[in-house]
């Protein structure tokens, strides 16, 4: 396929991402649940520290990584024609690709600030 | 063999999907929902982080009825995407593979998930 994973690759790449995901959600939304009310520092406190930046940056790589694999099953599920299926294809990656640039901009101006 | 004449029923609303189908069907329908909110998300993330001034736009957005509907059928999504892919994590591992154990845990994804989101909605806003 375009996306250069080879079934058994996406497979492995899916589930491997998904456990990391699952790992800093649950860490997530007990934080949110214990946390009373957040305010501006607070919230900024919690993300610009190092370790969080870093795991805030593995968190958003393997998420578009599990979106493209996903997306990409359900779009060979569903999307027939070729051209169509190439066509909706990339813009799927064009998407990830450009969410993932934003979000190291998000990150990187966290850091140096 | 001629297979031309089978009989083909794709009556959707007389199919009777098995439970473990319902919680396929909704991992696919709650993955699909958190992809498309995702440059949403990055938004608030990012205006959020930005300024004192960002982070009350923010808050106060969020507490927009539209929004709140929003937020909910979100964590619903997140929690019932979580919760289904633990749970197919774990059949990969062959664990509660057979059909009783397959029904009950995809009985127990479906009534979970809205529970949780119901608990991160209560915390969030209340």
């Amino acid at each position: 396929m375009s996306s250069g994973l080879g079934g058994m690759t996406a497979w492995l790449a899916q589930r491997i991402s998904a456990v990391y995901l699952a790992l800093f959600l649950v860490f997530f939304l007990l934080a949110l649940l214990f946390t009373g009310s957040w305010n501006y520092a607070e919230w900024r406190a919690l993300m610009a520290q190092p370790a969080m930046i870093t795991a805030t940056l593995l968190f958003h790589i393997s998420l578009l990584l599990h979106a493209w694999v996903g997306v990409r099953d359900v779009i060979i599920d569903y999307v027939h024609p070729l051209p169509w299926r190439l066509a909706v294809l990339a813009a799927v990656g064009a998407a990830l690709l450009a969410l993932a640039f934003w979000g190291m901009l998000i990150l990187v101006g966290l850091w140096y600030s | 063999m001629n297979n031309d004449n089978r009989p083909v029923f794709l009556n959707l609303w007389q199919i009777r999907l098995p439970l473990p189908g319902i919680a396929s069907i909704l991992h696919r329908i709650s993955g699909l929902l958190l992809f498309f909110s995702l440059p949403v998300l990055l938004w608030l993330l990012q205006t959020s982080l930005d300024s004192p001034t960002g982070f009350e736009r923010v808050v106060s957005m969020l507490h927009h009825p539209l929004a709140m509907l929003s937020v909910a059928a979100l964590l619903w999504s997140l929690a019932h995407h979580l919760l289904a892919g633990i749970r197919f994590l774990l059949l990969d591992m062959d664990v509660g593979l057979d059909r009783r154990a397959s029904t009950h845990s995809a009985r127990l994804v479906i009534i979970a998930a809205p529970l949780l989101a119901l608990l991160l909605m209560w915390r969030l806003y209340l």
